[in-house]
């Protein structure tokens, strides 16, 4: 059973105009198949925080620790989803999806028929062959979804995975990740800006707020799945849509 | 795809008429100083149907392509570590850039003391021309891999020697492509400019003969076959690139 813990963490990242505290006295914890969450203004610190998880970028101090173990560099107990994708440009659909499998040094016919049951899982049938820069966004993103799922991790890490797709596909998207999620039962620990996106996709609201960044609160979010269009019309919805609004409003 | 079709199409209606006022500039100069393209095709048809082109482009093609392959071999690896190490890049490129401004030929001399006049001598100033070119364009991709995918690679648990070879190198291959195809242009120039200023051979002394004999119809033949064959090594690369690297986006042009 998976969880993953952040205890005290701090970052700080020296630029041209002086220190910038992207993370100050950080912890949180998520347990097994949870579907965290974390939401918060640009710059306050949700990538660092991900990319601290995930142990792509070292905290200055404190640790992550899962199941117990400390975090120190990046394995495939986690998967990464980038915004802006990060697809391997000379590797088909069906390649950057393989990679990771590649990397263990897994048999071509087990990574070829693990990757054609991915395809499928993110509705990708018939465009394994492609290239990225023949795929749209949302097509895109699938794959990267896809080629993080392909390393079965524990814990799936994604950095505002939707926020560069056009709002129709990315309430579409958000649909299919919620129809993925129910399917493979991963944590899932999920950055994004959007306020009716946290709610709509998460059980739990983690909320940062800038300059230091930090967290500011925890909120469960008590719809019950599957989600659907119908939730975020409900009056509960925009009751919580207001009250997260009105917090980070009152830090600033 | 409109654009790309007209201007192809036009591409033969302006050689035409370059050539027609070519024709008509040449017919009122003295013979010796300019021949007629008409001269020129004829003597190129010629000189190539009995062997004589051919058999000087053997010789010559042999400096080109050891002193090409040297400057590939060695650019590409240097190329790529420079460009992932921004601190030997900082203590480089400052000499690299100097370097690069010296006209190749000013260091024949240098050249002829080191390699003597022959052979070596030959590569050694193809090396010398064509390296720089291809090291710069190498050391940009290398330098430009796009970070992200650094990280992708990395979430994914590559580390080490597996994200060289499947990530920074993949990733640099447009720009290698490109320092192959600039390189490929530079050494068939250096090819010709060694044999004019070491001891002249192969299509180097050809073309210092008929020169020197105000055969400019001939002499110009060889330039144009120079200049074809060079175009040929050029699109040869091209076509290699294409197939190469066919999720470049770049070389679908
Ligand atoms: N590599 C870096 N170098 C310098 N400053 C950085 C770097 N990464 C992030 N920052 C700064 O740290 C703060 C938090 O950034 P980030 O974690 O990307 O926030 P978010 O993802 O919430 O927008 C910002 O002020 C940003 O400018
Ligand atoms: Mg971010």
């Amino acid at each position: 059973m998976a969880s993953l813990e952040a205890r005290n963490l701090y970052k700080t990242y020296e630029s041209r105009d002086g220190a910038v505290t992207a993370l100050e006295d950080v912890s949180l914890k998520v347990t097994d198949s949870e579907f965290v969450a974390i939401l918060g203004p640009s710059g306050c610190g949700k990538s660092t925080l991900l990319r601290i998880l995930d142990g792509l970028t070292p905290p200055d101090r404190g640790e992550v620790l899962m199941d117990g173990k400390p975090v120190e560099r990046p394995t495939q107990e986690r998967g990464f989803v980038f915004q802006s994708f990060n697809l391997f440009p000379w590797r088909t659909a069906r390649g950057n999806i393989e990679f990771g499998m590649e990397l263990k040094g897994v048999p071509k016919s087990e990574r070829r028929s693990a990757a054609a049951r991915l395809i499928g899982l993110v509705g990708l049938n018939g465009f394994d062959g492609k290239y990225p820069h023949e795929l749209s966004g949302g097509m895109q993103q699938r794959v990267g979804i896809a080629r993080a799922l392909a390393i079965d991790p524990a814990v799936l890490l994604m950095d505002e995975p939707f926020g560069a797709l056009d709002a129709q596909t990315r309430e579409d998207m958000q649909d299919e990740l919620l129809r993925i999620w129910a399917t493979a039962k991963k944590t899932v620990i999920f950055v994004t800006h959007s306020i009716e996106e946290a709610i709509y996709l998460s059980d739990r609201v983690i909320i940062m707020t800038p300059r230091p960044g930090r967290i500011l609160a925890s909120l469960d979010i008590p719809f019950e799945r599957p989600r659907s269009e119908a939730h975020r019309t409900r009056a509960e919805f925009s009751a919580l849509r207001h009250e997260i609004y009105s917090r980070l409003k009152n830090v600033r | 795809m409109w654009k790309s079709r007209s201007s192809f199409a036009l591409y033969p209606v302006s050689i035409v008429l370059g050539l027609l006022a070519w024709e008509a500039v040449a017919a009122f100069v003295p013979k010796g100083l300019l021949a007629p393209p008409s001269a020129v095709l004829g003597r190129l048809a010629t000189m190539t149907a009995d062997g004589s082109l051919p058999r000087a482009l053997a010789g010559s093609v042999q400096h080109m392509i050891v002193g090409y392959l040297l400057a590939v071999a060695a650019a590409i690896p240097i190329g790529i570590l420079i460009g992932r190490n921004a601190p030997v890049a900082t203590a480089v490129e400052p000499v690299l850039n100097a370097i690069y401004a010296i006209p190749p030929v000013a260091l024949v001399p240098f050249f002829i003391i080191w390699f003597g006049m022959y052979f070596e001598g030959r590569v050694a100033l193809v090396f010398a021309m064509c390296f720089f070119e291809i090291l710069i364009n190498v050391l940009q991709g290398a330098r430009n891999v796009d970070r992200g995918l650094v990280d992708a690679a990395r979430s994914l648990e590559a580390s080490g020697l597996a994200l060289w070879r499947l990530v920074v190198i993949p990733a640099a291959l447009p720009f290698i492509f490109t320092g192959l195809r600039v390189g490929i242009g530079r050494a068939v120039n250096a090819m010709i400019t060694a044999e004019l200023f070491f001891v002249a051979v192969n299509l180097g002394q050809m073309l210092k003969t008929r020169s020197n004999a105000f055969d400019t119809a001939s002499a110009f033949a060889i330039i144009l076959f120079i200049s074809l064959f060079g175009l040929a090594c050029q699109e040869g690369m091209r076509l290699i690139e294409r197939r190469a690297i066919p999720w470049h986006r770049g070389s679908e042009t």
